[in-house]
């Protein structure tokens, strides 16, 4: 899109401005004194856009992470997440609704006290914020409910399948790769139907002409919900792309609380039901041991 | 769902309403402002034409997306902190007033300096001279591009999603992205868009209708009527 | 008609008017009496319209100084100081505001000037447009005007400021000829009533019926002037004399 490349040029002039303009709004005056009645678990950060409130940036367009529901505001797994962060620091959350390529200027520009978007963590993205990662995702193969052709290990189970991709996603790619493994392993390959977007690849499972289909992580367990159920993840792998809450580079003491408000928020257990809630596999589970 | 649900939805209708807020504040202090800049523009005092045209080759010559994210994200650090939508119709408004002091000063030049010495010697002040003589005149060279300046603002409007403003094409985005319906939000947003676009050509045609003297006479009395004779502009000796 | 005795009311004292250091008006000294009508006359580039501009106050001036009613307005470098309509101007070029109709045009200047109230400046304004002939046409917008009936209507918007002198810059050279005469008639109707007048004309015939005095100019200075009759008559200096002879033999 022409909007966003020119977008990343702008951000990219106005960085170096944005880090003067950041450094020159430390030192607000109004004190943190806290709207919520309820009981800090957890030391919120001392310096807050708004005292009392943690205020968030979100790119509403990611479902099931974030998405402006039937009432018109965001609803999904992170803004839940980070209402129950929020709490154990005594604070109440509000989100601010962005277009994706703003969050980082607006985070820089203190206009938000974190970014709370499914924010994948990548390099570049590190050299300007830091990060707290909360999950992990990758690839996902969906099928119907009960698994019917028994899909549990890749690339093995896929031996002689049918498998929908999206053409010249991510998705084909690997399963080109893992043909090449079957082959060597002296396996029948399996049949890669490419098909021009996610709705078609999903349409020839359900319709049976495809066994399985590939997508990301996110985007099964959207679709489970979506499909009411009717489908269900058979397989998670490349669990390689973590994901994170965005603090500014160097704001170590927002990093620090929303760190120990997340330790509590696994070790309560509603981390996982919250995954369980939106349909991701527990292999998403960053906390996960071993 | 078909597109219709969408375009008579709550949301559409919400969203458009900030989309169709945002320009027309925007514009109307644009407008201001590019009036200021076009006459200082056309001043005597030179230094005031130097940082009027400063403000023109700023405002001109970066991105209207850039002044945006530079309002929302930096003005904080200097104790000036908006909501999105002021944030908005500050940056929107700035850099359409850069644009306005073009056309405008260009609607000024139009009107015959005749005008203004017959306005003078008949003692009416500048002020008086600009209200009465050039303005009415200059508004009929202005209307038309400050016309295409309104239909570009609406779409223009679009990019203050990136300061969290919930506009139009915004709010279409985010029904698509929760339920993957694009061709049908996409096309209830170009709706909306072409609803509001008409309605502002509408609106600019009516004033240039008002504004044109021989429909204004012919609108008074019956009859044929010969072409205009405006006076040419050569001086005496 | 001559009225030696009158005081003057619009006097320039050695005045110069250079562009670019080029003197288009050199030192001319010039005094206009109240009720005289007074005609410039001289070649094309003469600076008869320049010295007419610089009596209006439309041009500063660098050197000398010009007052009106003794109060000096205009001196040398400094910008004339602006007067309230009390000298009325008619430009070549009609310079009739084309947004507005005949009566609008007239009453624009009393009502937002003077402050006078709307009614009272329409009902003025339609006196003066029926003392130029043009009851029928108060309504019309300047496009729907001839050049001459347009030329009456800026008379009538100038007479509408009751200014104490009409000054008139080649009023009738951008007009066809048979639109010149209708318009030369209501100068002569004015000069007859008694209303002072300073002309920069062609018209031989306007200038030898209605001036008291005649000014006639050459190269940017005054090169004589006197009683209509007598400089017609007898010019004195050889310039005049081959002007008028020239423009006599047409």
């Amino acid at each position: 899109m022409v909007v966003t490349r020119r977008l990343r040029r702008t951000i990219a002039a106005l960085g170096t401005l944005t880090v003067i303009g950041a450094l020159a709004a430390c030192g607000g005056a109004d004190g943190a004194t806290g709207g919520s009645t309820s009981k800090a678990e957890v030391a919120p950060p001392t310096q807050l856009v708004e005292s009392g409130t943690l205020t968030y940036g979100t790119a509403a367009s990611f479902p099931p992470f974030e998405f402006k529901g039937s009432s018109g505001q965001p609803d999904g797994f992170d803004i839940e997440m980070i209402q129950k962060l929020g709490a154990s620091m005594g604070l109440n959350s509000k989100p601010l609704d962005i277009d994706f390529d703003g969050l980082i200027p607006a985070l820089q520009g203190r206009r938000i006290d974190v970014i709370n978007s499914a924010m994948y963590i990548k390099p570049e993205r590190e050299k300007v914020v830091d990060f707290v990662p909360y999950m992990v995702i990758g690839e996902s193969l969906l099928v119907p409910k009960g698994n019917p052709k028994k899909i549990a290990k890749v690339p093995d189970d896929l031996s002689g399948k049918t498998v929908a991709v999206t053409r010249g996603a991510i998705g084909e790619q690997y399963m080109n790769e893992f043909n090449k493994q079957l082959k060597a392993a002296g396996k029948p390959a399996m049949n890669i139907l490419a098909l021009p977007t996610n709705q078609d690849a999903l349409l020839a499972v359900k319709s049976g002409r495809a066994d399985t289909f590939d997508t990301s992580t996110p985007g099964a367990a959207y679709t489970i919900t979506q499909e009411k159920g009717s489908l269900e993840v058979a397989a998670t792998f490349d669990l390689g792309t973590k994901i994170g809450i965005a603090v500014r580079k160097g704001d170590t003491e927002t990093a620090k609380a929303v760190k120990a408000a997340l330790d509590k928020f696994v070790a309560s257990g509603e981390y996982g039901k919250l995954l369980e809630k939106y349909h991701l596999p527990p292999e998403v589970n960053y906390f996960k041991k071993g | 769902m078909s597109f219709l649900d969408y375009v008579f939805s709550a949301t559409f209708f919400q969203s458009a309403g900030i989309t169709l807020a945002l320009t027309v504040v925007s514009m109307v202090l644009g407008i201001v402002g590019g009036l200021l800049l076009g006459l200082v523009k056309t001043s005597s005092v030179a230094p005031a034409r130097w940082l009027a045209n400063g403000y023109i080759w700023l405002f001109r010559g970066t991105p209207v997306l850039l002044q945006l994210i530079f309002v929302f994200n930096v003005l904080p650090g200097w104790g000036l902190r908006f909501s999105p939508f002021t944030c908005a119709v500050i940056a929107l408004s700035m850099n359409e007033a850069a644009y306005m002091a073009e056309i405008i000063r260009a609607g000024l030049l139009s009107v015959d300096r005749g005008q203004r010495t017959a306005a003078h010697m008949l003692g009416l002040s500048e002020r008086q001279i600009l209200r009465w003589v050039v303005l009415p005149q200059a508004a009929r060279v202005i209307l038309p591009p400050t016309g295409n300046q309104f239909i570009g603002m609406l779409k223009t409007s679009a990019l203050a999603s990136v300061v969290a403003v919930q506009d139009l094409l915004l709010s279409a985005q985010r029904i698509a992205a929760a339920n993957f319906d694009y061709v049908n939000t996409l096309v209830a947003a170009a709706i909306h868009y072409l609803v509001l676009t008409t309605l502002f050509t509408l609106a600019v045609n009516a004033v240039e209708r008002r504004l044109d003297v021989t429909r204004r006479a012919s609108a008074r009395r019956k009859g044929p009527l010969t072409p205009p004779v405006m006076p040419a502009t050569t001086g005496g000796n | 008609m001559t009225m030696t005795t009158s005081p003057t009311l619009l006097r320039a004292d050695g005045i110069t008017r250079s562009y670019h250091g080029a003197a288009v008006v050199k030192d001319v000294t010039l005094g206009i009496r109240e009720g005289e009508s007074v005609v410039i006359l001289g070649p094309s580039g003469a600076g008869k319209s320049t010295m007419l501009r610089c009596l209006a106050g439309l041009e500063p001036v660098q050197t000398g100084e010009i007052s009106f009613r003794g109060t000096r307005f205009a001196a040398a470098g400094e910008q004339p100081k602006p007067l309230r309509g009390e000298i009325g101007m008619v430009f070549q070029q009609f310079n009739l505001f084309p947004h507005m109709t005949a009566l609008e045009n007239v009453t624009l200047a009393p009502r937002r000037v003077r402050g006078i109230p709307a009614a009272q400046a329409e009902a003025e304004a339609r006196d003066l447009l029926v003392k130029v002939g043009l009851a029928e046409k108060v309504d019309h917008y300047p496009f729907e005007l001839s050049g001459g009936q347009q030329q009456r209507v800026a008379i009538a918007r100038a007479l509408a400021m009751r200014p104490a002198v009409m000054l008139f810059d080649e009023p009738t050279s951008a007009l066809d000829p048979e639109f010149t005469r209708e318009v030369l008639e209501v100068m002569r109707a004015l000069a007859a009533e008694g209303m002072t007048i300073v002309v920069v004309t062609h018209e031989m015939g306007f200038a030898r019926r209605s001036a008291d005095r005649v000014v006639f100019m050459d190269a940017g200075q005054i090169i004589e002037e006197g009683p209509t009759e007598e400089t017609f008559d007898r010019p004195r200096h050889a310039r005049t004399q081959h002007f008028l002879a020239q423009i006599l033999a047409h």
